[in-house]
């Protein structure tokens, strides 16, 4: 249960730091990070951005594979009084150009060689001012109108206080999968994501001693969820980017996974892999969403995941 | 073939890359947002072909497409 009324997207890391600083909130590999030290990294960029001169309700967009920035550029973006863009790491030059443009984004969190991958079209992002690159930026080539920066510069910039923000000003855009023609922006606002979050937690009966494997891309709703549910209790999450199933089930064992959110066609390859016991041992839900589940897939599931 | 040339090789046909854009410390997995399940898939059935080898499912995993160095080790422990 919540002691504290959270109302904005980054105050669902902040509230935390203040309740339990040394819980563990996020892990990726071998490296992990507590509400605490989440919360400090978060303010510190959402300062930097300000420094930067992001205005409220300008767009930050982040385009890299799962990992610590990505979670903290999204809630730092947030917190800065911008929008935070999630874009799916899989999508290619030209998709990328297409959400760049679309919503106007001034600042991009890239890898150096991922923005080396959109040279051809960043100049044609007419808002585009700003690239923070988790690596170095002296190995890119000027590019006309944008001044790109490391990451470890833009935390170390001297920054500037956000401004305040109120729960129905915006806090992020997601873009629909573009099945049917381009992909289109979904405007949220802070007490969207918040609300989610708390009914999502509620009807999982999460708890602060849950951990939540992020199989889920973050550009989708229901994967940048995984973050907000489980923070709105404090339960911590291990990013992982689904590529082979039986990672997943080596992952539930390394980290003592409790629960899984993941869509049918996961799921339809997660129940043809044999789970060890040892998954068990700490397992305690699975979350079907997107569609309907496949009957055959349902009863594989329930026989072979060693659920309590 | 030496092995790294092979991953280059591998990489740049199945990424539809050039090979002057690879080399041991490109990373792969995270870096190239064409590479997905099915890239593995066609990775792994070219190793296969240029190798003569059949490659089980359970030797592979995502470390070995970590960077093109890494997939050339994983070609090099298949050479011998």
């Amino acid at each position: 249960m919540r002691v504290q009324r959270v109302r904005l997207l980054h105050e669902l890391v902040y509230a935390m730091a203040q309740e339990s600083p040394d819980a563990p909130a996020l892990l990726h590999k071998q490296e992990s990070l507590t509400f605490a030290q989440l919360a400090s990294e978060v303010q510190r960029f959402s300062k930097s951005l300000c420094g930067l001169g992001l205005g409220a309700n300008e767009r930050v967009a982040i385009y890299l594979p799962k990992q610590f920035e990505v979670v903290i550029g999204v809630f730092g973006a947030a917190a800065a009084g911008g929008v935070a863009v999630p874009i799916n790491p899989m999508l290619k030059a030209q998709q990328v150009s297409h959400i760049l443009r679309d919503c106007n984004v001034r600042v991009l969190i890239t890898s150096p060689s991922r923005a080396k991958q959109l040279l051809e079209i960043l100049p044609n992002c007419h808002d585009l001012k700003f690239l923070v690159l988790t690596g170095a930026a002296d190995e890119l080539p000027q590019v006309t109108g944008l001044t790109a920066l490391s990451w470890q510069v833009a935390m170390q910039a001297p920054g500037q206080k956000p401004p305040g923000r109120i729960d129905s000003d915006m806090a992020a855009i997601l873009y629909t999968s573009g099945s049917t023609g381009l992909p289109k922006g979904v405007v949220l606002s802070h007490l969207n994501m918040v609300a989610a979050a708390d009914s999502s937690s509620e009807f999982l009966r999460l708890s602060a001693s849950d951990r939540l494997l992020a199989v889920l891309p973050l550009s989708f709703d229901y994967g940048l969820s995984q973050l907000t549910t489980a923070y709105y209790v404090g339960a911590s999450v291990v990013l992982m980017d689904y590529l082979l199933p039986k990672e997943v089930v080596a992952a539930v064992v390394r980290y003592a996974v409790t629960g899984i959110s993941a869509v049918p066609p996961i799921w339809n390859q997660l129940s043809v892999l044999d789970w060890p016991d040892e998954a068990g041992k700490s397992l305690r839900y699975i979350h079907h969403l997107g569609r309907a589940a496949r009957r055959s897939t349902l009863d594989r599931l329930r026989s072979k995941l060693p659920l309590p | 073939m030496q092995a790294l040339d092979l991953a280059k090789k591998v990489i740049a046909v199945n990424l539809q890359l050039e090979l002057d854009q690879l080399s041991a410390d490109t990373e792969i997995l995270g870096n190239f947002p064409q590479f997905n399940s099915l890239t593995i898939v066609g990775v792994i059935g070219s190793i296969e072909d240029e190798l003569d080898c059949v490659i089980d499912d359970e030797e592979i995993n995502t470390e070995i497409f970590a960077t093109v160095g890494d997939l050339a080790a994983f070609i090099q422990s298949r050479m011998r």
